[in-house]
């Protein structure tokens, strides 16, 4: 057999590389639409350079690690997008006084999030889980973080709360 | 060579899931029904090979495209077969073909790209015979002209008329390359 295996593997690598790109495309073109209507766009930008690094990586190691990034990021998109509208309520008023909703908003987004990627990847193993979980994380905070470190501190706690436990429950694969 | 359908199509689909190790076995699998196909439709062995690796190539390169409803088999023999196509379709562009069949070439009725063709054929072939030493020239001319040399016998000359013809090919394909 004269055939040149590595030149195959290649083939393979590089096929798998392009099609993580196209596929992280979508996360690019939301990440430029939040840096260019956050109030901390260079925040914004370096979050989701990192947020488009690892869904990339992820898309391109394939198996569960590539499964879990679509659910994840449409995860983080509810705490994004619940920050995005809380901040122009702005604060809510009652009898008692007046509160801003922009912290607790971003955690209950978190727990929604963290709970539905434990649910969508429940055939997955930790390692996948928590990759999910930082792939929401970043989503979410590129909402949540013009609300301030409040709002990253209440992401990361809701998201915590719900994949921590379901990670102890799995295998580590 | 029987392939079994039902593993390669799971392998198939572990390869597009991103499954490295299904890599090696995929090829393992494929590499003698796709070499063995490309045989059957070009007549070189060294063109058949090289579709072969590219139509590979292009497989795995593309495993994104793979349905994995339909059997991968015929899937990855139809792009064997283009990239057969194509190496055909660049060899007649190049107007070469395997001395094996120079003798299948007449003149007749030729048109007037088949002469220029024809000229530049035989131009070649007397660049790569000036390419090769005395003595492997001397071989293939008796050997074209059947003629035996005094002092050979039939054994001695088979052999160094084979080993003529293999330098001569290999210093052909040097010369296309």
């Amino acid at each position: 057999m004269s055939a040149d295996l590595t030149r195959i593997e290649r083939a393979y690598e590089r096929g798998r590389a392009r099609r993580a790109l196209f596929h992280a495309l979508p996360i690019a073109l939301l990440v430029a639409m939040m840096s260019k209507v956050s109030s901390h766009a260079s925040w914004t930008a370096g979050i989701g350079a990192a947020l488009v690094g690892a869904a990339v990586i992820c898309l391109w190691r394939g198996l569960a690690l590539g499964r879990v990034v679509p659910p994840a990021v449409c995860a983080g998109c509810v705490p994004l997008v619940a920050a995005m509208v809380t901040m122009r309520i702005g604060h809510l008023c009652t009898p008692a006084g007046c509160a801003t909703l922009c912290v607790p908003v971003c955690f209950a987004g978190a727990l929604f999030a963290g709970g539905w990627i434990a649910h969508t990847a429940r055939d997955a193993g930790r390692v996948p889980l928590a990759v999910g979980a930082g792939l929401a994380l970043l989503t979410g905070a590129l909402g949540c973080v013009a609300v301030g470190a409040g709002g990253i501190v209440g992401l990361g706690a809701g998201l915590f709360l719900t994949t921590v436990p379901a990670m102890v429950r799995r295998s580590p694969a | 060579m029987t392939l079994r359908r039902e593993p390669l199509d799971d392998d198939m689909r572990r390869l597009q899931d991103g499954d490295r190790d299904a890599v090696s076995r995929v090829f393992l699998a494929l590499w003698p029904v796709v070499s063995g196909y490309c045989e059957r439709l070009l007549d070189n062995h060294a063109d058949a090979e090289d579709a072969a690796q590219a139509a590979l190539e292009k497989v795995f390169g593309q495993i994104d495209r793979y349905d994995p409803d339909r059997p991968a088999i015929a899937w990855v023999l139809a792009v064997a077969g283009w990239e057969c196509r194509t190496v055909r379709q660049r060899s007649v562009r190049r107007r070469d073909a395997p001395l094996e069949h120079a003798a299948d070439m007449q003149a007749g009725d030729a048109s007037p790209e088949d002469l220029v063709a024809r000229a530049g054929e035989i131009a070649a072939l007397r660049q790569v015979l000036a390419s090769l030493d005395e003595g492997d020239r001397h071989t293939i001319e008796l050997a074209f002209t059947d003629v035996l040399d005094e002092g050979c016998h039939g054994a001695t000359f088979r052999k160094r008329k084979q080993r003529a013809l293999e330098r001569l090919r290999a210093a052909f394909r040097r010369l296309t390359v």
